[in-house]
């Protein structure tokens, strides 16, 4: 049962008048609630394209215009549209990550890949020491974004937070690591003799294929172990087997869908009249690697919508569960129209698809209590991680664009 | 003007119920009220409204939300909380009543006029860069690059290029050298001494009459140009020539540098639709910077072979000569196919007009 034991935690932070609030005391809380079916709510997106477009643009001028330095600003802007568009038993989210916070992280980043672009120009081996370091900080990044994105989205005034560790965090990434050395070490002997490297993409798949779900596994498992909430913390409870079989299934789907794009990109190169120069090859390569694409959509939007489901289905806290229903076939028709869209307005649709997605992956998504969501308190610690006690040892909770 | 205090959601930021409030300013402090306090009428009437303070902050402590046409209003309360709107339009409303401005760029994108003018502002710096930054830029990072470069990149070109494309030539000598020793006096005429020399190659080629230049200074013509033209000295001359002027003024790594920077900068625009869309402006955009490099080699061929005393009208002669060949349907046109956008070399009809002024002028 859920303990809901906040309410006398009256400390420093709590207003004076906290014991006099007409908020139900816990007993009767408890014993209200004791009917076996939780509260249903269902989460809503109620944003609009045409909304998001007007604020796309008018970013994109400002970023023009600062050569790409307002980008947190624009970043945190859009963030918090989708938040405040989003609710859940009548409230809304909300994002209350600081520009100035997100600028530092993303200096950083850019800083750091702009000198992994210079050292790959220069050689080979500078490409891979960089590529290294990156691998190295990605994981302590990673969580970094997560604490900062967590930390700073709210829900009826209650914040959230991530708890996971960096050790964690790296532990997390361990299956990724097995794949890609190994990977890389494999790419480098390809570049060497290349007369010897046959065998080398079946043996790159087979290792794709263990490893892949299984790193994928780790990761979600590390995101969603050490999520917090008012005082709920969350679990996962997937099991490896299910991930197999699910990223098994994509492949599956997946390699039919290659087969079908290929005949498609055949059939279109086969049936285009006779080129009359560079201009009509052109046209002809276009059309055909559009034809190629759209029968992937059908595995891409299986491994979405699987992995969303599975993700959300698996998640728990106490007194609360998620069901996420989203379908494949409505998600296929939704990616297939907005890329066709996409393509024929030349990308301006772009706003307009990616809430029409907004709106689909989220409305699929239910929260299950099982006592009104009134009745979540929040734990003594303050709302920005940044104040947390060990903010000397973790690059806190900053932002990569992530 | 006393302005009827607003209904609120207040959320005092440790508990997930809301508690009905009002909100009141009075000056540069805000109130967060008992729901029924605060009513006008009681203090009109000489009696004080019956008002029970719950919270009261520095106007400056709330962060006002943006107007939005479907999102909530949340105002973040420094410290912890949050006030959420009852009724969206009674809260814009209110704020507004009292003077709280939302920020200029949510006022520009609240209006479409304003929209669409961002939209044409976007619209002419975009071509701005596309017709001159980006020029300007190829050439500023080329003179950076250093030749040694050029010729790394061209002779890995060439070495490619020979693989699957080009034959050793089937021409004879004494074709050959005449026109290699013509090309370098009309060179040495009209640039002076001390340019690096040209690698002049001749080659079969299943490209058929054709001409290129690689960066690093590798002229190709293949022997069914010189076939073509039968041996005509002046214009396989203005060939050479156009081609050396591609070489001089290294336009291949001009146009790779080009070709990068309208890529980087469409996927950067654009970026988060479909990465293969961006490719699509950067390649109608490349092909014009492949115009502007032609007419420059074609400017730079009539000073070669003025430079040599010959006359730059001969080279109408090659477009008679590749007009009859389509003509007779052994080769396939570049430029008709998709119109203008598509079209690496500019109309012949252009090319034409370039040559028959050139010999007017003279």
């Amino acid at each position: 049962m859920a303990d809901i034991g906040g309410a006398h935690a009256g400390g420093l932070l709590a207003p004076p008048w906290l014991d006099t609030t007409p908020w139900t005391s816990p007993s009767a809380a408890a014993a209200r609630t004791h009917d076996a079916s939780p509260d249903r709510h269902p989460l809503a997106f109620t944003g609009s394209g045409s909304e998001y477009f007007r604020i796309w643009i008018v970013n994109l001028l400002a970023m023009v215009l600062t050569v790409g330095l307002c980008y947190p600003w624009a970043r945190v802007r859009r963030v918090r549209y989708f938040h405040r568009n989003t609710r859940l038993d009548g409230h809304a989210f909300d994002f209350r990550g600081e520009p100035i916070r997100m600028l530092r992280g993303f200096l950083l980043v850019w800083l750091l890949f702009g000198a992994y672009n210079l050292a790959s120009q220069s050689s080979g081996v500078a490409a891979l020491l960089g590529l290294g370091a990156i691998a190295a900080l990605w994981p302590a990044l990673w969580r970094g974004s997560l604490r900062f994105r967590l930390g700073h989205t709210s829900w009826r005034g209650l914040p959230f937070a991530f708890e996971g560790d960096t050790a964690g965090a790296y532990r997390a990434f361990g299956a990724f690591t097995a794949l890609g050395l190994p990977s890389l070490l494999l790419l480098v002997f390809a570049q060497a003799r290349p007369g010897e490297a046959g065998f080398l993409l079946p043996l790159l798949a087979a290792l794709a294929l263990a490893l892949g779900p299984l790193g994928w596994y780790e990761v979600k498992r590390y995101q969603h172990r050490h999520c917090a909430f008012a005082d709920r913390r969350s679990d996962w409870q997937a099991t490896r087997h299910e991930a197999y079989a699910l990223f098994a299934r994509a492949a599956a789907l997946g390699l039919a869908g290659a087969l079908a794009g290929g005949v498609l990109f055949a059939g279109v190169v086969a049936l285009a009249p006779a080129g009359r120069g560079p201009g009509d090859a052109l046209l002809v390569g276009l059309i055909a690697t559009a034809a190629f694409w759209l029968p992937l959509a059908v595995p891409q939007s299986y491994m979405e919508a699987r992995t969303q489901n599975l993700v959300w289905n698996r998640t728990v806290a106490p007194g609360l569960r998620f069901d996420s229903a989203l379908g494949v076939a409505p998600l296929c028709r939704l990616r297939i129209r907005n890329l066709l869209l996409l393509v024929a307005t030349l990308g301006l649709y772009w706003p307009w698809a990616v809430v029409a997605t907004a709106r689909l992956r989220l409305g699929a998504v239910a929260v299950l209590s099982d006592e009104p969501m009134d009745g979540l308190v929040g734990t003594l610690r303050t709302a920005a991680p940044d104040a947390s006690g060990d903010a000397a040892a973790d690059v806190a909770g900053f932002d990569v664009g992530l | 003007m006393t302005v009827e205090p607003l209904d609120v959601d207040w959320f005092d930021g440790r508990h997930a119920r809301p508690r009905r409030a009002r909100l009141h300013i009075e000056r540069d402090r805000i109130q967060v009220l008992e729901p029924e306090s605060g009513r006008p009428e009681g203090r009109a009437n000489g009696r004080p409204g019956r008002r029970v303070v719950l919270l009261e902050l520095p106007l400056a402590a709330i962060d006002w939300p943006e107007r939005t046409r479907h999102g909530a209003r949340i105002a973040r309360i420094a410290g912890g909380g949050e006030l959420h709107a009852v009724d969206v339009g009674l809260w814009d409303a209110w704020a507004a009543s009292h003077g709280l401005r939302q920020p200029m760029l949510v006022r520009v994108q609240l209006r479409w006029r304003f929209v669409l003018a961002v939209l044409l502002v976007l619209a002419l710096l975009a071509y701005g860069v596309w017709r001159w930054g980006i020029p300007m830029a190829g050439r500023a990072a080329v003179t950076l690059l250093p030749p040694v470069v050029d010729r790394q990149v061209g002779d890995a070109a060439y070495a490619a290029l020979r693989q699957r494309w080009l034959a050793d030539s089937a021409l004879p000598a004494a074709r050959t050298e005449p026109l290699r020793r013509a090309l370098e006096a009309s060179l040495a005429r009209a640039e002076g001494p001390g340019r690096e020399p040209l690698r002049l190659h001749f080659h079969a080629s299943r490209l058929g009459p054709n001409a290129f230049a690689l960066p690093g200074g590798h002229v190709v013509i293949t022997d069914e140009l010189v076939t073509l033209l039968d041996g005509d000295e002046t214009v396989l001359l203005g060939v050479l020539a156009h081609e050396a002027g591609h070489v001089r003024a290294r336009h291949g790594m001009r146009l790779m540098v080009q070709t990068a920077l309208l890529g980087a900068g469409a996927s950067a625009l654009l970026g988060d639709p479909a990465g293969w869309l961006a490719t699509l402006p950067a390649l109608l955009g490349g092909a014009g910077y492949t115009r502007d490099v032609e007419r420059e080699a074609d400017e730079a061929a009539i000073r070669v072979l003025r430079a040599a005393g010959r006359d730059p009208a001969a080279m109408l002669r090659l477009f008679e000569r590749l007009a009859e060949r389509r003509a007779r349907g052994t080769e396939a046109s570049g430029a008709e196919s998709i119109g203008i956008a598509f079209a690496s070399h500019p109309d012949d009809a252009e090319r034409i007009a370039r040559f028959r002024a050139a010999a007017l002028a003279r």
